[in-house]
């Protein structure tokens, strides 16, 4: 073994350190919300397919890619893609699973810095007492930098920077006294306080501690099926899109997890359980803890309304207030256990994104393990910073769309093709073999050679061209209007609509109309517009703005709402996230540069102990 | 809860716990944890 080899000290280490790779904020935020938003029970049949088909080929593929190299000494995603195929291409895709992780942690890294907040502040018993709306301006102030709910100035810039520190003292512990024993000691304890939380959400009754229906009625609402919803292409790609997050693929840490287990360890066993886990947490737990005891308190319809702003809304602005009616001690105990098990969660995914890069630079440049992690902290403290003071101008929003959507989809896209196709499925198929400790049914490669990459493929093409409000009957040969978070309408600002330049003096508006309202409030005045399909819409006027409309004026789509002066917009923001964003991919791609050129691959490949 | 909902429920959940406890019984099996 060489000097800087590392290794997993024990299988459950490893199991214990993949699940915890995948169990993230995903299992119990996004999976709740998105399960009420696509047909409560319906959406779990598309789920479960979806899992089948996408997420343990593609788990399966990385697993293998990763120990393959890893006997070859490449514990990094685009030393791993080029060692599959001498072209030096791949090198390049690979690292584009380089950029999405160090992405992701800058932003996971601060809402992991929330949950800790959350959970001492829970301990202390700041939310004891406070209102539901004083406890939705808590999570308000503490976004803002320029406040405070400790007294700590900067406090949200310093959270962030304490869980940064956190995991790099972690990771500078290296695999063995590191990753696997953080996790050894974080997945147990989440799954402890998670079915606490699942015991006191089926509990739950009318009545009783201020609630007004049984925990019983979300269950039975995230239960029941609506199976006309299995129709719609949207429920499909939504369920794809979960699968995709909550098992952590395309971001290059399962392969870089695996690329330190032994040539004699098996991949099949290994991968299938870990997978399993984090289904029992995501289906059996974490559909179990906040939407319950949500409606518990708010009912289905109110509910529902506040996933459309997803779930950090009701986490971090509403739980703590519901949790309060449970008594003093009770309230505190539940707040830690929740934000603690999404502290925990987080802790062992950021940790998990922080490898491919580590090991990218261990094993090409010679770093140290402690190196390699102080270098990465730098790197995710700097482009952290973004989201934490671009919060509310959608910096964050940026980071995910490009960090930590697209580019998992793209990695994963060409990985599978890749795998599958350029290397081949039948020494894949081969590979995924060797030493496991149980076979998989045959017709199982050749999902991982159609039906995979032809499903990557499709997601991706969707993604591009989604039609507005996904609504996939507008699909026609003359052409339709894009949504807002389609690739190419996010890329034209479609979702800022009029109002798109970088700098401007008026507001202009987004539909036609009639002005019903306009009335004062705290912050300034809000417009109140009836639009042509009958909806009210509100337009908040800044306090020092001149409204240039009055009521019963018409307006049309570019009518002047309000002038202002000369302010930067959110396009001027969000390009400049998009540039940042491109010159760290460019970046890395200089740094694969210099490595490709040194890098022989072929020798590796004559001494190849798999005879391929 | 509603039928449909305790059935999808059950066999979903059941699955999923039941596949997991295999998975476990097997790497048990093998002594090599």
């Amino acid at each position: 073994m060489k000097e800087n080899a590392q290794a997993w000290g024990s299988r459950l280490g490893l199991i214990l350190a993949m699940a915890g790779n995948a169990v993230g904020l995903g299992n119990f935020l996004r999976f709740p919300i998105q399960a009420v938003q696509n047909g409560g029970g319906a959406f779990i049949i598309p789920y479960i397919v979806s899992f089948l088909l996408l997420g343990l080929p593609l788990a399966l593929i990385e697993w293998s890619t990763g120990k393959y190299a890893g006997q070859f000494g490449h514990h990094s995603p685009p030393m791993m893609l080029g060692f599959l195929d001498k072209r030096k291409i791949w090198m390049y895709v690979g690292s584009i699973s380089l950029f999405s992780s160090v992405v992701i942690s800058s932003y996971y890294c601060y809402i992991e810095s929330w949950t800790l907040t959350y959970a001492i502040h829970s301990i202390l018993g700041t939310f004891t007492g406070l209102s539901e709306e004083q406890i939705s301006d808590f999570f308000d102030k503490y976004l803002n930098i320029s406040s405070s709910t400790t007294g700590i100035p900067y406090e949200n810039i310093f959270a962030f920077f304490f869980c940064l520190a956190l995991n790099t003292i972690f990771l500078a512990k290296g695999i063995e006294k590191g990753v696997e024993r953080v996790a050894k000691i974080c997945m147990p304890l989440l799954l402890l306080f998670g079915l606490f939380l699942v015991y006191k959400a089926f509990t739950l009754k009318a009545g009783e501690d201020g609630a007004t229906f049984d925990g019983l009625v979300g269950i039975n609402f995230m239960w029941t099926p609506q199976y006309d919803s299995l129709l719609n292409p949207k429920v499909w790609l939504s369920a794809a899109g979960q699968i995709f997050f909550t098992l952590s693929l395309g971001m290059g840490c399962i392969q870089t997890y695996a690329s330190y287990i032994k040539k004699s360890d098996d991949v099949v066993l290994n991968s299938m359980t870990s997978s399993f886990l984090n289904e029992f947490t995501e289906i059996i737990i974490g559909s179990a803890i906040l939407i319950p005891i949500s409606i518990g308190y708010f009912g289905i319809d109110r509910v529902m309304e506040m996933c459309g702003s997803g779930g950090f809304g009701l986490a971090f602005r509403s739980l703590p207030y519901l949790f309060g009616n449970w008594g003093s001690v009770l309230s505190a105990v539940a707040g830690f256990s929740f934000f603690g098990l999404l502290f925990f969660a987080s802790l062992t995914s950021t940790m998990a994104l922080a490898m491919p890069t580590i090991s990218f630079f261990r094993d090409n440049f010679r770093w140290t393990q402690f190196r390699s992690a102080i270098a990465i902290a730098l790197a995710v403290g700097i482009l952290g910073l973004g989201p934490i003071m671009g919060f509310k101008n959608g910096v964050f929003d940026q980071f995910d769309f490009w960090g930590g959507t697209i580019s998992l989809f793209v990695f994963a896209m060409f990985e599978a093709i890749l795998f599958s196709w350029v290397w081949g499925a039948d020494k894949g198929w081969k590979l995924i073999h060797h030493s496991a400790d149980m076979r998989l049914p045959i017709f199982f490669k050749y999902i991982l050679k159609y039906v995979t990459p032809t499903m990557l493929i499709i997601i991706f093409i969707t993604t591009l061209i989604k039609p507005k409000n996904d609504d996939w009957t507008l699909i026609s040969i003359r052409g339709w209007e894009l949504d807002n978070s389609s690739i190419i309408g996010e890329l034209m600002h479609k979702n800022l609509g009029q109002n798109n330049s970088w700098f401007s003096n008026e507001y202009k508006s987004d539909f036609d109309g009639e002005v019903t309202t306009i009335e004062r409030d705290a912050n300034g005045k809000s417009i109140a517009i009836m639009t042509k399909s009958n909806e009210e819409r509100h337009i908040a006027v800044p306090k020092h703005a001149t409204v240039a409309v009055a009521e019963g004026d018409k307006v049309s789509v570019g009518s002047t709402l309000y002038t202002d002066k000369l302010k930067t917009c959110p396009a001027f923001y969000s390009d400049i996230t998009r540039i940042v964003l491109l010159l760290l991919l460019f970046g890395i791609w200089a740094m694969v540069a210099k490595v490709a050129r040194r890098v022989n691959f072929d020798q590796d490949k004559n001494q190849d102990m798999y005879n391929y | 809860m509603e039928t449909s909902a305790i059935i999808l429920m059950v066999a979903v959940q059941g699955s999923i716990l039941g596949i997991l406890a295999y998975l476990i019984y097997k790497i048990i099996n093998k002594r090599k944890l």
